[in-house]
């Protein structure tokens, strides 16, 4: 199974629960990582050397800044076509993109 | 107003009661996009979370289905126009969001003091037309994709014991290895 965990950060930091979330998602199996945002070289720099993330996709762009539900939502979507489970941290973030993933439907 | 019957039942919590096993987020969200197609609201306001499951995903999920953009633990809306100002709860503070109507809304506890119905209003509510349909009615599959497999209370806390003096604790903690 091939799991796609979505990385929490602010101000070009991961934040805590993101760990978290890597954990649980490795007891599924592959942890793939989802790092998006603008600038975010740094983020995606430090996700790859979270223990357990085999693979860290990147999307910089300024729209996504403020991980958006509408402007996230359809990227995760895109990137489910390739993975089995998708798993947020339950953050004030996680908590509008993770239902918003379009898979399900 | 719509109603499910989640909102009838006394309590879900490890109740095999089918009422319980009904109203799953995604089916929830599907009956309500369906009506929102056919009455065309500018606005839907739900609450944000459910509290026998505590998904916190119909109002997202409604949102996504309908492609509308989505203001989630609202603490404060401020329409104007075609847009709708939102004061979100995050975890670090307040975040505000301008929507473009229709839109989503799902509120928090400090949106506002609940409105206590008088008795006129409640008689006058009875006499409203009120439009029962099933899923079935509404061409929407609510089939189940999740199962509860446990419902566990949580651990009880133990007594605690009482100590008549500083040094009883001091010893009591060393004894369980707590302080060296």
């Amino acid at each position: 199974m091939k799991t796609l965990v979505y990385v929490e950060h602010e101000g070009g930091q991961i934040k805590d629960a993101t760990l978290a979330a890597v954990t649980a998602a490795s007891k599924l199996g592959e942890v793939h990582a989802l790092v998006a945002g603008s600038n975010v070289g740094p983020v995606a720099d430090a996700a790859t050397k979270i223990a357990g993330v085999g693979k860290v996709h990147v999307a910089d762009a300024a729209h996504l800044d403020h991980g958006l539900a509408e402007n996230v939502a359809p990227l995760a979507a895109k990137l489910m076509e390739t993975h089995d489970a998708f798993v947020a941290p339950t953050c004030a973030c996680g908590q509008r993109d993770r239902p918003s993933n379009e898979r399900w439907r | 107003m719509l109603e499910t019957n989640h909102a009838h039942a006394p309590s879900c919590h490890g109740s095999r009661d089918p009422r319980c096993q009904e109203g799953e987020p995604l089916g929830v969200a599907k009956i309500i996009a369906k009506i929102a197609g056919e009455e065309q609201p500018q606005l839907i306001i739900l609450g944000k979370q459910a509290i026998d499951d505590d998904n916190n995903a119909t109002g997202q999920m409604l949102a996504a289905l309908l492609g509308w953009p989505q203001g989630t633990f609202a603490s404060k809306l401020d329409p104007s126009g075609g847009e709708v100002s939102v004061t979100r709860e995050v975890d670090g503070g307040l975040e505000t969001d301008k929507l473009k109507l229709p839109a989503v809304i799902t509120t928090d506890l400090r949106l506002n003091e609940p409105r206590y119905a008088s008795l006129p209003n409640i008689m006058k509510a009875k006499s409203k037309p009120l439009a029962t349909k099933t899923p079935d009615e509404l061409g929407v599959d609510i089939k189940r994709r999740l199962e509860t497999l446990k419902v566990t209370e949580p651990p009880k806390r133990q007594a605690g014991d009482k100590v008549g003096s500083v040094d009883e604790l001091v010893g009591k903690l060393k004894a369980l290895g707590v302080v060296a």
